[in-house]
């Protein structure tokens, strides 16, 4: 059947076997990316290309929040004002507390002789979109190699790790959130000090290898351990929220929620590891 | 239902015809570009995919799979997904679409849709076992949920922007 405007007999290959081409290319690219890991600069230049108009989408969205910011009725303003006066008090007070906290481990750590614990470096970033990716657990900060992150270093938020810096590119970046599937943290039992690693689980987290008679009970802390010298000590990376001991296995099934607000907090802090060379968990999948 | 051949709305002129499209598939991926999360991410259907499809059947000689592909390869970067993997099912979509695209005219939209449904699934589906093949588990179906709103854009696309179909009854 010839569609008008176009001529009955051609020399062109036909719809099926231009896709079979592109399918073939689209393969080649896959295998190349996936396996070889070798197009990372066309993804970097594709989103070289694209961050202008990433940033000119978000600016109504903040914008909108500006003015309807403006257009809050007075008395809202006067109740958050109180309440957030409330939380500047409790914060100071806290603030104190972990000052003093930070001073007096300072002092252990000089006594015992330990290592120049040396404060991090830190860059405050913003999430600037989040993939609906099924198959990992990603998303893109707004700020990348210009503003001296790189591969492997940790990402934290106010109330613990959220991820990995997976990938840098110039003006953005990429990060592995805690809960993906490929990302482990080694990790330890604030309550008894027992190290332990920790895997994603799409959603929460888990435990894996722990023997059944294990002291671990739901609400135990989980923080970072150090020993793989990519995250720094004592970083709160999960909550435990059940633990199972089934009988048929030698190892505990222990559930556990990330600490850190991982759909929740919109700036997130990339610190600045002395010793970033450790190798970043998952690179490409 | 009637049986006679829908005629094709007259062309646009070809000029202004590519103005339009770019101009849709623009606002296409800059909708898709906003800060979407919670319940909304996991709903929101591919904009780019859907007004790809669109143009597919509604452009009297097609979409190239050129495009398909640079599209797809752009939404793969946007979702930090191996390179290679929505282009793919993004010309798939384009050509099931072009290869149905007579067919589908001499259904009313409420039944164009419904076939809409499984092609846009089929395409869904393409991207996800492609990627699991190249990574690693996937994590729930969330697809069908997509396609299901990805289905109700189509409708309301075919609707505003006069898709041929048979009248409806």
């Amino acid at each position: 059947m010839a569609t008008p405007g176009q001529p009955m007999f051609t020399r062109a290959p036909g719809p099926a076997a231009r896709l079979a081409l592109w399918s073939a290319l689209a393969l080649s690219l896959m295998v190349l990316d996936a396996r070889f890991n070798a197009l990372g600069w066309l993804r970097a230049g594709v989103v070289a290309v694209f961050y202008p108009a990433q940033l000119a989408v978000r600016a109504p969205f903040d914008f909108a929040a500006e003015v309807s910011g403006f257009l809050v009725r007075h008395r809202a303003l006067q109740n958050e004002n109180a309440a957030l006066r409330e939380t500047t008090q409790r914060a100071h007070v806290q603030l104190a507390r972990l000052g003093s906290l930070d001073r007096e481990n300072e002092e252990l750590r000089r006594l015992s002789l330990l290592r120049e614990m040396t404060g991090f470096d830190s860059v405050a970033v913003e999430i600037l979109s989040t993939p609906r990716d099924p198959f990992s657990q990603r998303m893109m900060l707004d700020k990348g190699g210009s503003a001296g992150i790189r591969a492997g270093q940790p990402v934290v938020d106010g109330m613990g790790l959220v991820g990995q810096v997976t990938r840098v590119f110039p003006f953005s970046t990429e990060v592995t959130l805690v809960t993906d599937r490929g990302h482990a943290v080694p990790v330890q039992i604030q309550r008894t000090g027992q190290r332990a690693l920790v895997f994603g689980g799409g959603s929460g987290m888990e435990v894996r290898y722990l023997p059944t008679h294990t002291d671990i009970q739901p609400g135990d802390i989980l923080v970072t351990s150090g020993i793989d010298r990519v995250y720094p000590e004592g970083l709160a990376v999960a909550k435990v929220s059940r633990v199972l001991r089934p009988t048929d296995s030698p190892y505990a099934r222990v559930s556990c929620l990330p600490m850190a607000g991982i759909d929740k907090s919109r700036v997130l802090m990339v610190l600045k590891t002395q010793d970033a060379s450790g190798q970043p968990a998952p690179a490409q999948p | 239902m009637n049986y006679e051949m829908p005629s094709f709305p007259p062309r646009i002129e070809p000029r202004q015809e590519w103005r339009v499209i770019a101009l849709t598939l623009l606002a296409a991926f800059l909708i898709k570009q906003m800060p979407w999360h919670g319940w909304a991410l996991l709903l929101r259907p591919d904009f780019v995919l859907i007004m790809l499809l669109f143009w597919a059947q509604r452009r009297q000689d097609g979409i190239s799979f050129g495009l398909a592909f640079a599209l797809g390869l752009m939404a793969d970067v946007q979702d930090g997904v191996v390179l290679g993997q929505n282009a793919l099912a993004y010309c798939v979509g384009v050509f099931l679409v072009q290869h149905f695209r007579r067919r589908l005219a001499m259904f009313t939209l409420r039944h164009q849709a419904m076939q809409i449904f499984p092609l846009l699934l089929l395409t869904e589906v393409v991207a996800l076992v492609t990627g699991w093949i190249s990574t690693r588990t996937p994590q729930g179906g969330w697809v069908i949920a997509t396609a299901v709103t990805g289905t109700l854009l189509w409708w309301a696309l075919a609707h505003a922007g006069r898709m041929p179909a048979a009248r409806e009854e």
